[in-house]
């Protein structure tokens, strides 16, 4: 086991990614974020970095709010207030020191989303 | 990989984890750093700074005959600590009158720090820019990683306790952050001859932030109440203390703002503070005869640094600019109720500061750090207006399992203001005292060890110290005759078995000139310490033995401790301290009797408590 060189950055890629193709269908989706988030830009390959918002099939969200254009995408924020936001699916935030991952079941039953069995512990 | 190859809990747990690790392997380019991460504060119940510093390589914490935190000193009766600089995030926790503010934070609590870092030998700039041998600075938690809030009350031997509580949250796209607390740490006591001599503190804490992405506005606040311990009338003869107090009320506002994608920031601090020392004695031969004293220091300061990095090629450049003013004020002191006045030669200083430091990357694995630095002082009064230089010149290689780093350094410390204006000892003619020296760190990491190899050697000049010269004059600060040489040696090595189960151990060596015999003093030291994990319990065991090169002994500091977590907010603790009573301890002189005195530096104690998290 190596511990000492596991990477924080490449986990954390690894989870988002996780969560990005548990919302959408599309193979290798589009996923856009405002401000830079060095794990999402480290060599993706389940997904792809876009730079601008309407081209995007996610947006990661970093501020308390996204432009009216954005909302209608899959948004996944990251800290646990994005929560309260309706157009947010989940959020993947550090709460108490510790990470954790949350999806919002009245909005994957909205957009007929259903969870692996596996993610299904992270649903509020 | 297929899409759900990842298992969730093992990744998350797995995340925080390597989190938690990715410091230890940080900053490479700033010089040698021992770092205590937040899951290792939390296992060891880390309370204070004085449980880190205590097993520090080289140095170990001790203190001084106020029982305050002096870490550097190589005698009990003076403060010299200057050397030492703490941090809170970005500011300096200082005393405008000695320099650092060791004194008064050496061991304070740790229930707002979400993780350490100690650099020992001379860092990087942009860890610091006061000159330093060693640098602490201390991270608070943010609402980034821990939205929520905390409670913790622990109760310990002799009627100690401490209460805190955090909360932080976020709101638009503003976090904050508050912590209160107060820690009452009642101490062994001892009665030498008939002197009481008692270390108990009181302290109130409250740290506050509010920050935006770029911008953090904070206030630290911190009211103490402690026994003054020996009280500054070790040369009186013929008397005991019965009683002594001394008071600290501390404040400061800061900020810091970074600007053009973070290549650029601004930082700004004010701090004012007070400390007022009461002393009562007694006449041995007549105890109808009693004596009473007081002083009152205030102290102030204002700092603003703007450091800016550019990136051209392979070189990083940081230019650094720093003016701080402070002002202290010894106010007239009463004697008996008769006011003493205090003439200060000078009552406050203004000191410019600039460094420029190029980190230059040869290749993927090479680097070279040069910094330099000069400082200039404006001090009112006929007092000697030093100008201070700082040079560092490192060497960096960084493989993938094997880094190594060769540090020289050359620098001034200015005197200090209380080691001229102190009515007793102060001294206007003592010159700035420089500091010579190489360090040489090797570290190979495997897949679950880290191994430290460290070797130094300096040689001190014009070391400031209190001496009676002519024999029989008034003792008073004075630039020792002799260069001091120090080398000093560790080995450290840190197995991870699992992912939740530590060993770490140390072997220390230091060989240095005493500074008053001009013997050689030799000082060993060996750290042994387990965090492990099983099941809902944290178990923490730590062996800590010194033979100082100083005083006292070979001493054994035994401490262990356990965590229940009924939940997972939810827990219970059980610390002990000293466990065998054998800890390292200080030797303090009785003029009376003209023989040492042994007292504890750690007491034996036990804590119990519990933590809740909202």
């Amino acid at each position: 086991m190596s511990l000492l060189f596991a990477d924080d950055v490449e986990i954390e890629k690894n989870i988002y990614e996780t969560i990005f193709l548990a919302l959408v269908k599309t193979e290798k989706p589009n996923v856009y974020s405002k401000d830079t988030i060095e794990s999402l830009g480290l060599r993706p390959a389940l997904f792809t970095q876009v730079y601008k918002c309407s081209q995007a099939d996610i947006v990661v969200m970093t501020k308390s709010s996204i432009p009216k254009s954005c909302q209608d995408k899959v948004v996944v924020g990251t800290r646990y207030r994005h929560l309260r936001k309706p157009y947010v699916y989940g959020a993947f935030f550090w709460q108490k020191g510790r990470p954790n991952i949350l999806f919002k079941r009245t909005k994957l039953k909205e957009n007929n989303i259903v969870l692996t069995s596996k993610l299904i512990d992270y649903m509020e | 990989m297929t899409l759900f190859a990842y298992d969730m809990p093992t990744l998350i747990e797995d995340y925080q984890q390597a989190s938690e690790l990715s410091l230890k392997t940080k900053n490479e380019n700033a010089g040698n750093l021992v770092i205590y991460t937040r899951d290792d504060l939390e296992r060891m119940q880390a309370l204070t700074l004085k449980d880190l510093l205590k097993t520090l390589r080289y140095f170990s914490y001790s203190e001084n005959k106020l029982a305050q935190g002096d870490m550097l000193n190589l005698d009990s009766f003076s403060n010299q600590s200057n050397g030492i600089r703490l941090y809170l995030n970005e500011h300096e926790l200082l005393s405008p009158l000695y320099g650092s503010g060791f004194s008064n934070f050496g061991d304070m609590e740790l229930g707002f720090i979400d993780h350490v870092e100690i650099y020992t030998g001379f860092p990087s700039f942009e860890f610091g820019i006061a000159p330093a041998t060693v640098v602490i600075r201390l991270y608070t938690k943010t609402a980034k990683h821990d939205e929520g809030g905390k409670v913790k009350l622990l109760g310990g031997t002799y009627g100690s306790h401490l209460a805190s509580a955090y909360y932080t949250d976020s709101f638009d796209d503003f976090d904050y952050f508050a912590y209160v607390g107060e820690y009452n740490n009642d101490r062994k006591s001892y009665n030498n001859d008939g002197s009481n001599l008692n270390r108990d503190q009181n302290r109130k804490r409250f740290y506050g932030s509010l920050s935006t992405e770029n911008h953090t506005f904070e206030v630290h606040a911190v009211k103490s109440d402690n026994d003054a311990f020996m009280g500054n009338f070790d040369e009186t003869h013929n008397f005991n203390i019965v009683d002594n107090s001394l008071e600290h009320n501390y404040i400061s506002v800061s900020s810091y703002s970074e600007f053009m994608d973070k290549s650029l920031d601004l930082k700004l601090l004010y701090t004012s503070q007070n400390s007022e020392i009461e002393e009562n004695l007694r006449l041995k031969r007549n105890t109808a005869i009693n004596i009473s004293s007081y002083d009152k220091t205030q102290e102030d300061s204002f700092t603003a640094s703007l450091e800016k990095k550019w990136q051209l090629n392979a070189h990083t450049l940081s230019l650094g600019l720093q003016y701080r003013y402070k002002s202290f004020d010894i106010e007239d002191g009463t004697f008996n109720g008769t006011s003493t006045p205090f003439n200060q030669t000078f009552d406050n200083e203004q000191i410019y500061s600039i460094y420029l430091q190029d980190l230059y990357q040869l290749n993927e694995n090479n680097a070279l750090v040069f910094s330099i630095m000069g400082q200039s002082y404006k001090r009112g009064g006929n007092v000697d207006e030093p100008t201070p230089s700082q040079l560092r010149l490192g060497y960096i290689y960084t493989g993938t399992n094997f880094s190594a780093k060769t540090t020289l350094s050359s620098q001034e410390f200015a005197v200090e203001p209380y080691m001229i204006i102190d009515a007793r000892n102060g001294n206007t003619n003592l010159k700035s005292e420089r500091y010579n020296s190489i360090a040489q760190e090797f570290i190979y990491v495997t897949n679950a060890t880290i191994n430290n190899l460290i070797f130094s050697y300096a040689r001190l000049s014009d070391y400031p110290l209190i001496t009676n010269r002519p024999v029989g004059g008034t003792p008073r600060w004075e630039n020792s005759d002799e260069d001091l040489d120090i080398f000093t040696s560790t080995y450290e090595f840190t197995y991870l078995y699992s992912k939740k189960d530590k060993l770490e151990f140390s072997l220390n060596y230091s060989y240095a000139d005493s500074v008053y015999t001009q013997d050689k003093a030799k000082a060993l030291s060996s750290l042994l310490r387990s965090l492990n994990t099983f099941g809902k319990f944290d178990i923490f065991n730590e062996f800590w033995v010194i033979d100082p090169a100083y005083y006292s002994s070979i001493r054994l500091d035994y401490s262990a401790g356990v965590i229940y977590h009924a939940t997972q907010d939810f827990s219970l603790q059980l610390k002990g301290e000293n466990i065998f009573d054998r800890a390292q301890e200080r030797d303090y002189y009785d003029i009376n009797n003209q023989k040492f005195f042994s007292m504890s530096v750690i007491d034996p104690k036990i804590w119990f408590g519990l933590e809740y998290l909202f």
